[in-house]
């Protein structure tokens, strides 16, 4: 029974090429975008997750700001403008804990960099010490690295900031102004092409600075907006990662006005943001769906007022109410199902396409795919039930006499 | 029903009808489109349904061919009150045993002749190439083998209506419902379409015709004139034709139906 629906139905879509064409297409930008989100969404969460991975999840990462207090927006990466409650004391306070090895402050701060030639870019400038560049992973490509003999005015630039600046990543010796007062490049980091990373800053178009000159910067204060903690030994993470938390908790006079992050509670809490994005625009994306399955359901219903002879004929030769009901069913079904397979087709393409561009992999996983799917199987059901309804319960004699 | 049937005396009443009203609209406008028909019609008739327009002769056709029901009175199909009977076991009998031929041939037009003439057989389970050959087989006996392939709006009136009635026949039904089955065509077409009749009465079906044309008439054993919803004049104008053996008769069938069903 099911496959002579299926031929009545293929049958009725060929009919109507056109009309057939423009609904699956509503049903594959619904299925494409909601798909497309979701991959490059929980690609942008593995990307992270990767970072703690070859961390080998020895990480902790003390960030300002109250664990259970997620705000849209209040982590963004970009929010150098946020006040920050950790200090230069806390620095202090967690490096000289136990079982700790090294503890990278980041100081962010916003501004320009400048060469003499007036060439100029805005970028993320790190004030920090030479352990960012074990914590981060980073690679120093010529040069060196800020560290404790180096001078106040010397600078490390990102490998892409040098070359949006200098046109050429061999930078050395150029001198450049920074906020505004004369550097002079020691150093440049490889590109890490990773964008979206666990310390959320752009590290490729960075300069990097000493704690010192950022603090120089701000009126001798150490604003920090995160400490990437290295320990030694892995197996007490958590055991260090609460001896942190008591050592700060001492220092802030019983606020927790900062968070501590051990292994991949670090990958989850950077992605605060980018879930909360990802939630937002998988909304839109649901919106769209539902748009097109209003579509599909108009579609149905001009088809069931435009067949109720059909409708009647059929019933007069033996239809039950539930054979008419599936010939429509099916039929809504044919098109979510195509549109979705398209759909879901279409969204990886664009997601490979977006994420070549990003530096980061968008996720192929049976849950997206299978979720892509179930939706526009949902859309066919829900969207296709009202109409294939209304055609069962059509009176036999209403629909012969139509037209008659 | 009494045990006496189970001894197969022909001829059975195949329909009954007791005091079947229809009414239409609601309040002051109510019109009686069947008010009190009383009718027994046996295995083998071939009933000839005359009277003028809006006497209630369609109305008791689709009552007849279980696609409405009436208001009040009771309807027994082989001795089976059809109010008992499920809405699907309703459609099987319409798929199965009751073979519809409109005047206005009512074909499906985006479907090619043969599966037009399938289109009863495909509410059953059975292969698709088997539904075929049946299919085929019935437009043979029609001489329309060589249109199989054919689009309705490509065949004239005479031959669409013989599709249509290759159709009816396609399951082999115990009852043919007509309506007006040759107010469309021309005389010859017509007459045509009378002898195919008039064959399948032979061959022991239940046949009920509506139609306006008294010329018509001489093919049936029994004509009825209605008037306002009423039957005005019963007269039976042959003997019945006993159904021959090979048939198997629709009582027997739509017990083992229902059986089925319930």
């Amino acid at each position: 029974m099911i496959r002579e629906q299926f031929r009545i139905a293929t049958q009725n879509l060929r009919a109507n090429r056109t009309r057939t064409l423009l609904t699956t297409l509503g049903i594959v930008i619904g299925v494409a975008s909601i798909t497309l989100v979701l991959a490059l969404g929980e690609g942008v969460r593995q990307a992270v997750g990767q970072q703690v991975d070859r961390l080998s999840g020895n990480v902790i990462v003390v960030k300002p700001g109250n664990k259970e207090a997620k705000s849209l927006g209040a982590f963004s990466p970009y929010n150098t403008a946020m006040t920050t409650t950790l200090t230069e004391r806390d620095y202090r306070t967690v490096s000289s804990i136990e079982n700790i090895k090294e503890v990278a402050p980041v100081m962010m701060l916003s501004g320009s960099v400048r060469d003499d030639a007036g060439r100029y870019d805005d970028v993320s400038i790190i004030a920090t010490t030479e352990s960012l560049v074990r914590a981060l992973n980073l690679t120093v490509r010529s040069g060196q690295f800020i560290d404790n003999q180096t001078d106040r005015d010397t600078v490390v630039l990102g490998q892409q900031l040098a070359i949006n600046l200098f046109g050429t990543d061999e930078a050395m010796g150029q001198s450049l102004l920074v906020k505004g007062r004369p550097h002079t490049v020691i150093g440049v980091v490889k590109n890490t092409r990773t964008p979206i990373n666990l310390s959320g800053i752009d590290l490729d178009h960075a300069a990097y600075v000493s704690l010192d000159s950022g603090k120089s910067f701000n009126q001798g204060i150490a604003q920090i907006q995160q400490l990437t903690v290295q320990v030694s030994d892995v197996s007490k993470l958590s055991a260090t990662a609460k001896n942190i938390d008591q050592a700060l908790l001492k220092n802030h006079a019983g606020e927790q006005d900062y968070a501590v992050l051990a292994g991949y509670e670090v990958a989850n809490y950077s992605n605060d943001f980018f879930s909360s994005l990802v939630l937002v625009t998988a909304i839109v994306s649901a919106i769209t769906l539902i748009v097109s399955g209003i579509g599909v359901m108009n579609i149905m219903l001009v088809g069931v007022t435009e067949r109720t002879r059909e409708i009647g004929i059929r019933k007069a030769l033996g239809a039950t109410d539930g054979h008419i009901m599936g010939q429509f069913l099916v039929e809504a079904l044919i098109m979510c199902i195509i549109g979705g397979v398209i759909g879901i087709m279409i969204a990886y393409l664009l997601a490979f396409v977006i994420a070549s561009q990003l530096y980061f992999q968008p996720t192929v996983s049976w849950q997206i795919i299978t979720t892509g799917f179930g939706l526009a199987l949902a859309v066919g059901v829900i969207f296709g039930l009202y109409p294939a309804l209304k055609a069962a319960r059509k009176d036999p004699i209403d629909a012969l006499r139509q037209y008659q | 029903m009494t045990k006496k049937k189970t001894t197969a005396p022909p001829p059975l009443p195949v329909i009954e009808l007791a005091d079947l009203t229809k009414l239409y609209g609601h309040d002051d406008t109510i019109i009686h489109a069947l008010d009190g028909i009383n009718l027994s019609i046996e295995e083998g008739e071939f009933v000839a349904i005359m009277g003028p327009s809006g006497c209630g002769k369609t109305t008791l056709l689709n009552i007849l061919g279980l696609l409405d029901t009436p208001s009040s009175g009771q309807y027994a199909l082989a001795g089976r009150p059809v109010a008992e009977i499920s809405h699907r076991t309703r459609a099987r009998i319409r798929a199965e045993q009751i073979g519809f031929i409109f005047q206005s041939f009512n074909l499906l037009p985006r479907m090619n002749v043969i599966d037009n003439v399938a289109l009863p057989l495909s509410y059953k389970r059975g292969f698709r190439h088997k539904v075929l050959s049946r299919a085929s087989k019935m437009l043979r006996t029609f001489e329309l083998q060589e249109r199989e392939y054919y689009m309705p709006s490509q065949l004239s009136g005479g031959q669409l209506q013989r599709v249509a009635i290759a159709r009816a026949l396609v399951n082999g039904p115990s009852i043919i419902l007509a309506d007006e089955p040759t107010g469309n065509l021309d005389s010859k077409s017509s007459e045509l379409i009378m002898n195919e009749l008039r064959e399948i009465h032979r061959a022991g079906n239940t046949i009920l015709m509506v139609t306006h044309n008294p010329d018509l008439t001489t093919y049936a054993t029994r004509i009825l004139h209605m008037k306002d919803g009423r039957i005005a004049r019963d007269t039976k104008t042959k003997k019945t034709r006993k159904p021959r053996g090979k048939k198997r008769s629709l009582g027997s069938h739509l017990k083992k139906m229902i059986k089925e069903d319930s």
